[in-house]
């Protein structure tokens, strides 16, 4: 029973009364439409709802910028029921690009009512539990409001920009032939070195010039053999260095980095893992392929920023998650604490590339502040090429990245050529690479 | 829809019925208020406010009354209940209408799905059907209760003291039995709670939604 059916109740009766108190018989007769009505609705009220909802997903993993259509199907295997309005949640993320999220209609026994609307939303992982089912008898008065089961799973996967080629040079590579050139001599196309001729060595790999200067020996060009690398990519997922600034936030692009990087390096053929360190760790295992690819991308759909005291510096990266003398990325804002363990990483053999979204340019742009504080900017600013200049020092690859700018481009200033596609997101102007 | 326009003919015959009634006994003050009201009903029920609506209803409802209590056709008092009474439910009735006539219109199926704005299911009922069958119900009712009233009107009983006194307590008693089971049908409602999920991440988890 709702407001409406004792609105209607309380009118009936207080004619009723007055008309019983006054010896008024009009009055009684003026409350009997009212009373028929509440009894109508009564006789009409749903009794037990035995509905069962279907929701299908047009795709359950999609992009960010996709849609995705929700259809949900409401049958009534039970006793009829005259008005039903089904709702479903609006879940926190997502946004309704096309359709509505409720729908009214009847259901006989038997019957279907369908329910479909479009869904667009930022990366995330999204779990549809319940949807509200409201039964009523035809005039409103009397409701009968259940949560219906009908459970799905929607990824939306992070954007990246098209990245076609990044060159890393790890100390050790894999033994499957690959793009990475592997200091060692073998097959290839870049020149390697020379060496005394060795019978078997083809004919056309002699050097003659380096041949006519020794006249008793022959010598042979050597090629740099060309392989697959592993790969480990680290994203910061640490509360103090992303920051949230008028509701934007870096960390989505790291994210956004993380899920290029990962594209370029897994389409080159190579052994790609990740690593989120942030109040937890969670990682995609190193794979290869398209596979992987969807692992990363699952894994980068699910992260957050958050803290852990125990992992407030990157003093507990566990290194054994990657090969020896493998290259790791690491995709951080920085700060300066964490210079030592990268130093320490290069220095136990691993090659060390850094891509780092420029938090200061980022807080500036969004926040445009004062003149006044145009000094402590400059200060940040210069903390923050002393702390690259240290790490470049040491043979650590820096990307210094304005996310405004186009990552392809910073990319390619900092680990060499890079062949862009013709993408929008490739055609930012600008880069911000710093030097090897 | 042809509630809607059922609605505003609803209204029209209210203004009229009310007119009738006050200006039989040249009620000039009161047939001009009686109007009034009616012209704000429109308007409560153009802006889509319901609250006001509900209130004008009663108000409505009442006007009747004082039109009956001032002299008066008692069946046009009584025609006036069941016109306020009409309207007032086919204007939440169109609103209803309005969630899933919206639900239909915005949806653009995406390319390759032709454009069904009422998807042709098997066991759907579309909606001319679930208007068709409320207006029908809602006839119904109010030829009922208004044949009912009518009735009540037209047939004079005298009753004693006593009698009155036994009459009133059957009513007390139907009543006390209608209540008991509209309490009844309430208890069957299942407690909001039941099934929650708390990895549920809808937006209004902590809102309407039910909690263990």
């Amino acid at each position: 029973m709702n407001r409406k059916a004792l609105l209607v109740a309380a009118l009936a009766l207080s004619l009723l009364l007055i008309g019983l108190f006054s010896f008024n018989g009009g009055l009684v007769a003026l409350a009997l439409p009212l009373l028929v009505y509440l009894g109508a609705a009564l006789y009409f009220s749903p009794g037990e709802e035995r509905l069962v909802a279907r929701r299908a997903l047009s795709d359950d993993r999609i992009r960010q910028s996709a849609g995705v259509t929700v259809s949900l199907t409401i049958v009534n295997p039970g006793e009829d029921l005259p008005e039903v309005l089904v709702e479903d949640k609006h879940l926190r993320g997502l946004e309704v690009t096309a359709g509505a999220t409720r729908t009214f209609g009847a259901l006989p026994k038997g019957g279907e009512l369908t329910l479909q609307y479009t869904l667009a939303g930022v990366r995330g992982v999204y779990f549809f539990n319940y949807l509200r089912v409201t039964a009523s008898d035809p005039f409103d008065l009397f409701n009968l409001s259940t949560w219906i089961d009908s459970p799905n799973r929607l990824t939306v996967k992070p954007e990246s920009p098209a990245l076609r080629k990044v060159r890393i040079r790890p100390p050790q590579t894999r033994g499957f032939a690959g793009p990475i050139l592997a200091r060692q001599s073998g097959s290839g196309v870049d020149f390697f070195g020379v060496r005394e001729y060795q019978l078997g060595d083809p004919i056309r790999r002699l050097n003659w010039k380096v041949s006519a200067r020794h006249p008793r020996d022959i010598f042979t060009n050597q090629f740099e053999q060309e392989r697959l690398a592993d790969v480990g990519i680290i994203l910061d997922a640490r509360a103090q260095t992303n920051m949230v600034v008028e509701g934007e936030s870096i960390f989505e692009h790291s994210v956004h980095a993380t899920a290029a990087l990962a594209d370029a390096l897994l389409k080159d053929g190579n052994r790609v893992g990740l690593l989120v360190y942030g109040s937890g760790m969670e990682s995609a295992f190193p794979g290869y392929g398209r596979i992987q690819h969807e692992r990363i991308l699952e894994t980068l759909a699910r992260t957050s920023p958050g803290h852990n005291y125990a992992l407030e510096r990157l003093d507990y990266l566990p290194t054994r998650f990657f090969p020896a003398r493998s290259q790791i990325i690491l995709v951080s804002p920085l700060v300066p604490e964490d210079t030592q363990v990268l130093l320490h990483l290069r220095g136990r053999g691993y090659a060390v590339a850094v891509v780092s979204p420029d938090l200061v340019h980022f807080e500036q742009r969004i926040a445009r502040k004062a003149s006044r504080e145009d000094l402590a900017i400059r200060i940040a600013n210069l903390e923050r090429a002393l702390l690259f200049q240290k790490l470049r020092r040491a043979g650590i690859q820096v990307v210094d990245w304005k996310t405004d700018e186009s990552l392809p481009l910073a990319v390619h200033a900092a680990f060499g050529r890079v062949i862009l596609r013709n993408t929008p997101a490739a055609a930012g102007t600008g880069t911000s690479g710093g030097r090897v | 829809m042809i509630s809607r326009r059922i609605l505003w003919g609803c209204l029209g015959l209210l203004a009229l019925a009310n007119a009738a009634g006050f200006l039989s006994n040249q009620q000039w003050i009161w047939a001009g208020a009686g109007a009034a009201i009616i012209l704000l009903w429109a308007l409560a029920i153009l802006r889509k406010s319901a609250a006001i609506s509900s209130l004008l209803f009663v108000v409505s409802v009442l006007f009747c009354a004082v039109a009956y209590l001032l002299g008066g056709s008692p069946f046009l008092a009584l025609a006036g209940v069941g016109l306020a009474l009409a309207a007032w439910d086919l204007d939440r009735f169109s609103q209803r209408l309005e969630v899933r006539l919206a639900a239909s219109r915005q949806f653009t199926p995406p390319p390759g799905e032709g454009k069904d704005p009422e998807p042709a299911t098997t066991g759907t009922i579309s909606i001319r059907q679930v208007e068709m069958t409320h207006l029908r119900r809602l006839g119904m009712a109010l030829l009922g209760g208004w044949l009912l009233g009518a009735t009540a009107l037209a047939v004079r009983l005298h009753f004693s003291f006593v009698l009155m006194l036994m009459l009133a307590f059957l009513a007390f008693i139907t009543l006390r039995l209608a209540l008991g089971s509209i309490r009844g049908y309430v208890s069957t409602i299942p407690r909001q709670g039941e099934g929650y999920d708390s990895r549920d991440t809808s937006e209004d988890a902590a809102g309407d939604r039910p909690r263990e």
